[in-house]
């Protein structure tokens, strides 16, 4: 679970804005969030911002928790003022949307919307952070500047896999998707990340992050088998359920020198198969936080 | 030119009233299911080279695709579906589950996922097949192989393929092998490497010399549940402590599988709760008590006709051989079970 708020995005330190005081100038990144039932919602607040001197240059914005992001209100208003103000906002190229922890709301519980109205409201947004998979969803939409889409849920549900695989993102070099499992809205298989794993979809892909899933091992024993391996530099399996018998998958990766690091941290694997993984590859592999092998019962980090 | 495209409650009406445009792209679901939209009408006919992210035709009886069909996903499920257009595009994934009608696929099919659990029509697969993820779980009448076929690295799922010889021997990389109940399948192609697990339960992989060299390292299952060779290959070196301390209910289940009814009932000293003899010949009921389990009661008796000793798991309630035959033979009440003639 989510236990802390980022101090820094995209290399800027992040500042929470509450009232014009708040305002450093544009080299900070910005966080707006509300407490519940505030006077002052996120719109005021963004409102707010874009008066300050200088919030035009702006490159970093954080949407924090809003009241009742658990309870029922989604993010669509948020994606709707946010896309209004957009012709405000020109040089913003980060957006986080929906960084909360678990005490504003469990991640699981944090119900998003149809985000593409940010991508077609911001054209040269280059990094895009989501929190939360309920509701998520992606209307088709081409965007060719996105180089970084991470969408951290406690279980991705695989209608919003497909929409994001039918989007037009040339561009990416960076994805991360929290996959998480069943019980929290994993719907789908190994299967359903083919697309992605073919190399067919990003050209440009550097980083492939496949996480916090309850099927590690299923991913680890396709993805060394896939096309996209031969280009990535870092593969990142980590806060998952991987254990012995995906470490044992996973020294296929010797094969591919162009890898420069392999991350499984948070696993269930023994010592021996780590250390086997580590001799056999010689990119650098992080396998930090180990689990305990016997436990029957193998959690990952953010599932409710 | 911007291209239109509908949204799926733009696109029921317009392909209800046989309105819709040939070439229309329709972007998200078009659910016809059965169990989602019984009421929905399904059309006489799509247009002609519709694009539609999702296609979901589960449980239709009848389903006429269009020409130049193009979808990400295509659910034709339960349907009645006897062979797919030559012409259709689909991405990443046809399910074709319980299709039993289903006699051909066409030739040079490619998509990422094919799923054809349970089409017992299915002989073979059409020359030129191209597919990540394989499931011919329970497609008992496909014998064989085209020449071409092209199996990228996923699954192949071949549980309960009872009349399948052989894999395609150029077959080289699979993340997971389910042959399962494939007792026909003795050997697997030489250059095989299979980077998960491979379930061999109850197939005709029974000795460790058969495995290819990129298997040797794989994982192995038996019936659902990782084991090490030695359950796999030497059952007859387990102890039957192994099986009595083994915690995990799933587990023991493989092991006691492994291990054999008869040969445990024996070792593990079962006490004898009820015996008397039978046509066949004599009978027993047999009980050894599991730790954080449900006893284990099984019968021994010998079939009349061939004289075969069976070992056959029955309730852990039942008291008498009488009644144990009688829920073996499907009945509730043992009063009810009165064989004229046994065979």
């Amino acid at each position: 679970m989510y236990g802390d708020l980022l101090d820094s995005f995209h290399g800027l330190k992040v500042i929470e804005f509450n009232a014009a005081d708040d305002w450093k100038g544009p080299k900070y990144a910005y966080r707006l969030r509300e407490e519940y039932d505030d006077e002052l919602k996120i719109t005021d607040r963004l409102d707010d911002l874009l008066k300050q001197p200088g919030a035009t240059q702006l490159t970093a914005l954080i949407i924090g928790a809003w009241t009742e992001a658990s309870g029922g209100d989604d993010s669509a208003p948020l994606v709707k003022k946010l896309s209004e103000v957009a012709s405000q906002l020109p040089g913003l190229r980060a957006l986080f949307m929906g960084e909360m922890t678990y005490e504003e709301s469990e991640v699981s519980w944090i119900n998003q919307s149809d985000l593409s109205p940010l991508l077609m409201a911001f054209p040269r947004l280059e990094t895009l952070r989501i929190r939360g998979g309920n509701g998520l969803s992606f209307s088709p939409v081409e965007q060719s500047s996105l180089k970084e889409i991470a969408i951290e849920t406690g279980g991705l549900p695989r209608s919003a896999i497909r929409e994001l695989f039918l989007c037009q993102f040339p561009g990416l070099e960076h994805v991360e998707l929290l996959l998480g499992e069943e019980q929290y809205g994993f719907d789908g298989s190994v299967e359903d990340l083919q697309p992605i794993l073919s190399g067919k979809l990003y050209p440009n892909l550097k980083y492939l992050g496949l996480m916090n899933s309850a099927i590690a091992n299923d991913i680890a024993a396709v993805v060394v088998n896939s096309p996209i391996v031969s280009r990535i530099e870092t593969l990142d399996l980590s806060m998952g359920n991987l254990d012995s018998e995906g470490a044992q998958s996973l020294l296929g990766l010797a094969a591919y020198p162009q890898l420069k690091r392999l991350d499984i941290s948070h696993h269930y694997a023994s010592e021996e198969s780590v250390a086997e993984l580590t001799t056999a590859l010689k990119c650098e592999v992080i396998a930090a936080d180990r689990q305990e092998p016997e436990d029957e019962w193998r959690p990952i980090v953010h599932a409710e | 030119m911007s291209i239109t495209v509908f949204k799926p409650d733009e696109a029921y009406p317009l392909i209800a009233a046989g309105r819709a445009p040939e070439g229309m792209r329709v972007s998200g679901v078009l659910d016809y299911s059965i169990k989602t939209t019984p009421l929905r009408t399904i059309p006489i006919r799509f247009p002609d080279r519709m694009h539609v992210d999702v296609l979901d035709l589960n449980g239709r009886e009848e389903v006429n695709l269009p020409d130049g069909l193009e979808c990400y996903e295509l659910n034709l499920s339960r349907t009645q579906i006897r062979r797919l257009p030559t012409n259709m595009k689909v991405a990443t994934r046809i399910d074709l589950s319980g299709c039993d009608r289903l006699e051909e696929l066409p030739a040079g099919l490619t998509t990422g996922t094919l799923v054809l659990r349970g089409c017992t029509g299915l002989r073979s697969l059409p020359e030129g097949l191209d597919v990540w993820f394989l499931d011919l779980t329970a497609c008992w009448a496909f014998e064989s192989w085209p020449k071409q076929i092209q199996i990228r690295g996923g699954r192949l799922q071949l549980r309960g393929c009872t009349a399948l010889r052989a894999l395609p021997p150029d077959l080289a990389k699979l993340a997971a092998l389910n042959v399962r109940e494939c007792p026909n399948l003795t050997s697997l192609p030489p250059h095989l490497v299979v980077t998960g697990w491979l379930d061999l339960g109850h197939s005709g992989l029974s000795q460790e010399s058969v495995l290819p060299a990129g298997v040797q390292q794989t994982q192995l299952r038996w019936a659902g549940v990782n084991v090490d060779r030695r359950i796999a290959f030497h059952p007859e070196t387990m102890h039957v402590d192994e099986v009595l301390l083994e915690r995990n209910a799933e587990r023991r289940r493989v092991l006691l599988d492994r291990y054999g009814y008869s040969r445990f009932m024996q070792d593990a000293k079962a006490a004898i709760l009820d015996r008397d003899t039978e046509p066949g010949g004599p009978r027993q009921l047999l009980k050894v008590v599991m730790q954080d389990d449900e006893d284990l009661v099984a019968l021994s008796c010998f079939c009349p006709s061939t004289g075969r000793q069976y070992m056959i798991r029955v309730p852990p309630q039942t008291r008498t051989c009488h009644q144990a035959a009688a829920w073996i033979a499907g009945f509730d009440n043992p009063d009810d079970y009165h064989p004229v003639l046994e065979t």
